[in-house]
């Protein structure tokens, strides 16, 4: 087990060291110059030489390259073009926002898990049938169009209509203990956010957890199970759902992975400070080292949710043996 | 025999889906009593497995429905048990093992587990002493190291291994009835004949009968006191072992006696196998499911289903073929004259 943990840690150096290289190379590659837009519209040529030489940007790539992955050895992932701001610290900042929206909603989603069960325990039924429908329609939502609707709706007429503000259109609160909202305004203006990324999920987990347990349902084994005498409580509730839930763990367990890197779309709809909004932001503005070191941080993070998804496989599945 | 364990009558099971009323069981009737070993054979599709699913009503409903007949277990009608009152009867007066033992335990959970589970249900143990059941069942059927094995999951058994762990589940609650379903088909044959001396044992120790579904008619020779013939989800001939292996009056049987390979024989024969498919459950005639592949059919075959006819003590036969007519025929059979030798 140990053995195993540590060889997917030395495998995240790979990962995190070809991930690098890609955002380097994408970076020189994409249109825009970094140090001209830095010198603003009205700038002479020498001022923007005198920047580019400033930030090192007249180098070859792969001497800024080398550069900068000295000092993310070092601990150091550079500092903001724009911000005067360490990325290191910009990434701690944002984080927990985003963190915070991950958990958020992934616990919505894990909703799906339960509806999932309930449509394959009456397959082909009214509510069956409906939630199928509405969740394959939830599910095709760009999760953009969503958070717009959900703004208007929830964040403009609804307020309308009862007369308080109730749910913020953007923004973040104030958080505690890093991740957990403050206060009643941060909890509200993490609400709609949390539930526009949930609630698409919600659809897909529901769609994919009535497929797995449609499927253990019919097993062998189940039949085995109610023979025995077992009630239909202990057929599914034991026998049936831990083996149901294998498949939709690794979708919760990846989809967590992807968002604590940063929401982006759902970050920028809310304009929520996070990691997401960071790094759009930066991209807009050729900010190189935020984009890297942003980059770098959604990797470090996705790999680890990985490598829990795969730990968890083996606590539920006990045909998944780690060291081998 | 002795005393009268269960008694089937004029069971119908039907599937109803879409494309239409499939009737995979269609008005069988048997009886088993107390250390008395029947055996239903028929090809795949004959409606075995429903009807040994229908005495335990786990047929899947939908699409399945159990749509006439009577099953009495001691007397008990099963078919008017509440369902509650019918978990009761599974697993503890009906137990069944199945066919394919790679697919029939619960991956994640343990062998023990499994096997212990049944025992809390049925007989008020509690989880230490369940487990040690457990132990001892898996040692009773055979399995060296049961201590260690208890505690393993179905993946660290092998095929034989774990059809002896079913064959220990079923025989937790020392069940009155045993139904193997095919228990050997999927095993190798070096393990067939382990598996059906556990049965065999397990059957005289806690004086069950058992109900052995199988397409195999050599395992029915080894094992069985009675036969019961299927096709197309009708019974087509029934009675004692001997009377069906030395006097089978249905052309189904002789069909399926004459694919059966002999090496006891000093000539050489080719095996003569039934020509033709196996009959679509969707389309079945109004009268015997046999006409199209029946080499002796006559006019009324298609019409109307046979009445039953007794042609020796408890030997019953559905055929439309007068019998004379058919003592004759079968006489005329290049491979008759093997069987009763």
């Amino acid at each position: 087990m140990l053995t195993y943990i540590v060889r997917r840690l030395l495998q995240l150096f790979i990962v995190l060291f070809g991930v690098s290289i890609i955002t380097f190379v994408m970076l020189y590659v994409i249109p825009g110059d970094p140090a001209r837009m830095l010198a603003g519209k009205n700038a002479t040529e020498e001022k923007i030489q005198e920047i580019r030489v400033q930030k090192g940007l007249d180098k070859p790539i792969y001497i800024q390259y080398g550069k900068w992955l000295g000092g993310v050895l070092q601990g150091d992932l550079g500092e903001s073009y724009y911000l005067q701001q360490s990325v290191g610290s910009m990434i701690v900042e944002n984080a927990p926002n985003t963190i915070q929206l991950a958990l958020a909603a992934v616990l919505i989603e894990l909703l799906g898990v339960p509806l999932g069960i309930y449509s394959a325990l009456r397959q082909y039924s009214f509510w069956d049938t409906t939630l199928t429908t509405a969740a394959l329609i939830v599910w095709g939502i760009p999760v953009f169009v969503l958070g717009v609707f959900m703004q208007w709706f929830f964040g403009l007429k609804l307020d309308q209509w009862l007369g308080v503000d109730i749910f913020p259109l953007t923004g973040a609160g104030d958080n505690v203990l890093w991740v957990i909202p403050a206060s009643w305004e941060s909890l509200m203006s993490l609400v709609l956010p949390a539930v526009t990324l949930g609630v698409i999920e919600v659809a897909y987990i529901s769609y994919m957890q009535r497929a797995s347990m449609l499927e253990v349902i019919r097993s062998d084994y189940i039949r085995t199970a109610r023979a025995k005498g077992l009630s239909e409580r202990v057929v599914v509730g034991k026998h049936a759902l831990k083996n149901a839930v294998i498949p939709v763990m690794t979708i919760a367990g990846i989809d967590l992975g992807a968002l604590l890197g940063g929401a982006i779309l759902t970050e920028t709809v809310f304009a929520r400070p996070g990691i997401g909004l960071m790094i759009y932001e930066a991209i807009g503005r050729r900010d190189a080292p935020v984009i890297a070191g942003g980059v770098l941080f959604a990797t470090v993070v996705y790999v680890f949710a990985n490598l829990f998804v795969d730990l968890g496989y083996a606590a539920v599945d006990p045909r998944i043996r780690l060291e081998e | 025999m002795g005393e009268r364990l269960l008694e089937v009558k004029d069971l119908s099971t039907h599937f109803f889906t879409h494309v239409g009323v499939v009737k995979a069981v269609n008005g069988v009737s048997f009886t088993l009593d107390r250390e008395e070993t029947i055996g239903i054979v028929g090809e795949s599709g004959s409606g075995k497995t429903v009807a040994a699913l229908s005495v335990m009503r786990l047929v899947p409903d939908p699409p399945g429905k159990i749509v006439a007949g009577d099953v009495r277990l001691a007397g008990r009608d099963l078919l008017a048990l509440t369902e509650d009152e019918m978990r009761a009867v599974r697993g503890n007066d009906i137990a069944m093992i199945f066919q394919d033992p790679m697919t029939s335990l619960n991956p994640v959970f343990k062998v023990g587990d499994q096997i212990a589970e049944a025992i809390m249900l049925h007989q008020d143990k509690k989880k230490d002493e369940a487990w040690e059941m457990a132990a001892a069942l898996l040692e009773r059927v055979g399995i060296p190291d049961a201590k260690k094995r208890v505690n393993q999951y179905p993946f660290e058994f092998s095929g034989g291994m774990r059809q002896r762990a079913m064959i220990a589940m079923a025989i937790s609650c020392n069940p009155d009835i045993l139904i193997a379903d095919e228990p050997t088909t999927a095993l190798d044959v070096t393990i067939q004949a382990q598996i059906m001396d556990v049965i065999r044992e397990m059957q005289t120790q806690f004086r069950s009968g058992v109900i052995m579904i199988t397409h195999d008619l050599g395992v029915v020779a080894e094992i069985a006191d009675k036969v019961m013939v299927m096709y197309g989800g009708r019974t087509v001939e029934y009675g004692p072992v001997d009377a069906i292996y030395y006097d089978p009056h249905h052309p189904y049987t002789w069909g399926l006696l004459g694919s059966l390979p002999r090496l006891d024989l000093a000539e050489k024969h080719r095996l003569q196998p039934i020509k033709g498919q196996p009959p679509d459950l969707l389309l079945l005639p109004p009268g015997c499911p046999f006409v199209g592949r029946c080499a002796y059919e006559v006019p009324r075959c298609r019409g109307e289903w046979p009445p039953l006819e007794l042609v020796g003590p408890d030997h019953g036969v559905h055929c439309w073929i007068p019998v004379e007519r058919r003592l004759e025929m079968r006489a005329g059979l290049p491979r008759f004259k093997e069987w009763v030798a």
